[in-house]
């Protein structure tokens, strides 16, 4: 017998056989995993995604071994599958191949962890204030919007350009949703550009606040007794005509409006089985196992896609120019209210619920300790989940009907 | 430079979103007004 030592280690052979791209970007990969580990456990970037997703990325991109005919691969998920009858083979072979194909390619995923949200979030200022919050949401879609020409521009296709654009509102799901209805093909470098990016509002944001808000501003104190009462009654029948009114409008984005909202009716409903299943095994759940299989699509072959880069550059553009509207709505409606609105509110528009809103509430601490901003802060954050949602919506069903015509320009 | 196809795409998003907007907001401010008619009686 004469079995060659090396091919026994096929995770090392591997990299000897390959491109030395392909090699280099492989222990890049796992050396980045190992620091999405770290930064997961020191709170610099979100855990509860980062972690799973930096071992899977690890795990993936150190075990690639031949799987046939002398072609490397993975026993973990293969998303690019189009003939059925490989796809049934993969199922029983890949052990992530069922979640991936099950959960995250038809959108389930986004739409549990939408419950998941739905149920944690909190409606009273948002119904109590409505264009307050909805108007300040609107200026800190900016980013979601005007990131769209310019990805045009730099030669993405108008399906494309809608999703990286949607990561300016700073929600996952959403950008998985979008991405997987208008740009099936960079779902996996956008998703996880996104959820980096989202980790990293935590650092990035106060330094836009400090040097654009002058720190007396940032420091303006809002009345909490001026928040009127709302009842349960009224926030079950706005989530019922919310539910009706958005879905009528925007059909293609019905199964994130209706998990949503599905999420906020089960809270206001006291159904607390329901309630602890929805914000505790389901949110938590399936945050766990899309962190996990982002990671372990998280290989050479993806990163070294050349658009990469351009993305890396555009979901940056679309979150400071989310954070810029934001900012610049919140001191519109600080002059428009006399100093009663603290600007920093604006920020939270930007719909990391509930990152943003937490991010102005600490800002503002620091100014001024008798600052609360936070239950304004959060109407507004909730306010900017539905405007993305819209925004997502108008893309989705007006981009494949006109992108012929965006290309003509 | 910008495709102006896209940039004019992108005013329609930005006035559709704020017009639909004000609309869903106008309808919460109606609901609270209503629920909370009472209670100013």
């Amino acid at each position: 017998m004469n079995i060659p030592i090396w091919e026994l280690f096929q995770g090392f052979y591997t990299l000897f056989t390959a491109e030395p791209a392909v090699s280099i970007t492989r222990i890049a990969l796992i050396l980045l995993g190992a620091v999405f580990v770290y930064f997961g456990s020191k709170k610099i970037l979100e855990g509860l995604i980062m972690i799973p997703m930096g071992i899977a990325m690890i795990a993936v991109n150190a075990g690639t071994m031949f799987i046939r005919a002398g072609q490397a691969g993975n026993l973990f998920v293969d998303p690019l599958i189009a003939d059925s009858n490989t796809l049934i083979n993969l199922l029983q072979i890949n052990f992530l191949q069922p979640i991936f194909n099950f959960t995250l390619s038809n959108g389930l995923i986004p739409c549990l962890i939408f419950m998941g949200i739905g149920a944690i979030t909190d409606i009273d200022f948002m119904i109590a204030r409505p264009f307050t919050s909805l108007m300040l949401a609107v200026a800190a879609e900016f980013g979601t919007i005007f990131t769209f020409p310019i990805a045009l521009a730099w030669g993405f296709n108008p399906g494309q350009a809608a999703s990286i654009a949607i990561v300016g509102g700073a929600d996952g799901p959403m950008v998985l949703f979008t991405s997987l209805t208008l740009a099936r093909d960079l779902l996996v470098p956008i998703a996880v550009i996104a959820y980096v990016y989202l980790a990293l509002v935590y650092a990035v944001y106060p330094y836009l606040i400090k040097n654009l808000i002058p720190r007396k501003i940032q420091g303006t104190t809002m009345d909490l007794h001026s928040i009127p009462k709302v009842n349960k009654t009224e926030k079950l029948i706005f989530v019922v005509l919310a539910t009706a009114v958005l879905c009528i409008l925007f059909p293609v984005a019905a199964p994130l409006f209706a998990s949503f909202f599905v999420g906020v009716a089960i809270k206001e409903g006291n159904l607390l089985r329901h309630f602890e299943f929805l914000s505790g095994p389901l949110l938590y759940g399936s945050t766990f196992f899309l962190g996990f299989v982002l990671g372990a699509l998280l290989t050479a072959e993806t990163i070294l896609d050349g658009s990469v880069w351009k993305l890396l550059i555009l979901g940056c553009v679309a979150l400071l120019l989310s954070g810029l509207g934001g900012l610049a709505g919140g001191m519109i409606a600080y002059k428009v209210s006399k100093g009663k609105i603290n600007p920093l509110i604006g920020i939270a528009g930007v719909s990391c619920v509930p990152s943003t809103a937490k991010v102005a509430q600490s800002c503002a601490f620091k100014a001024n300790k008798r600052a609360m901003i936070l239950p304004f802060a959060m109407g507004v954050n909730v306010a900017g989940v539905i405007t993305t949602a819209i925004v997502a919506g108008l893309y989705m069903t007006s981009i494949p009907m006109i992108s012929q015509w965006l290309a003509g320009g | 430079m910008l495709p102006i196809r896209a940039l004019l795409y992108a005013v329609i998003v930005f006035a559709s979103l704020s017009i639909i907007t004000l609309v869903v907001a106008a309808i919460m401010k109606l609901l609270y007004l209503i629920v909370h008619r009472k209670e100013k009686i």
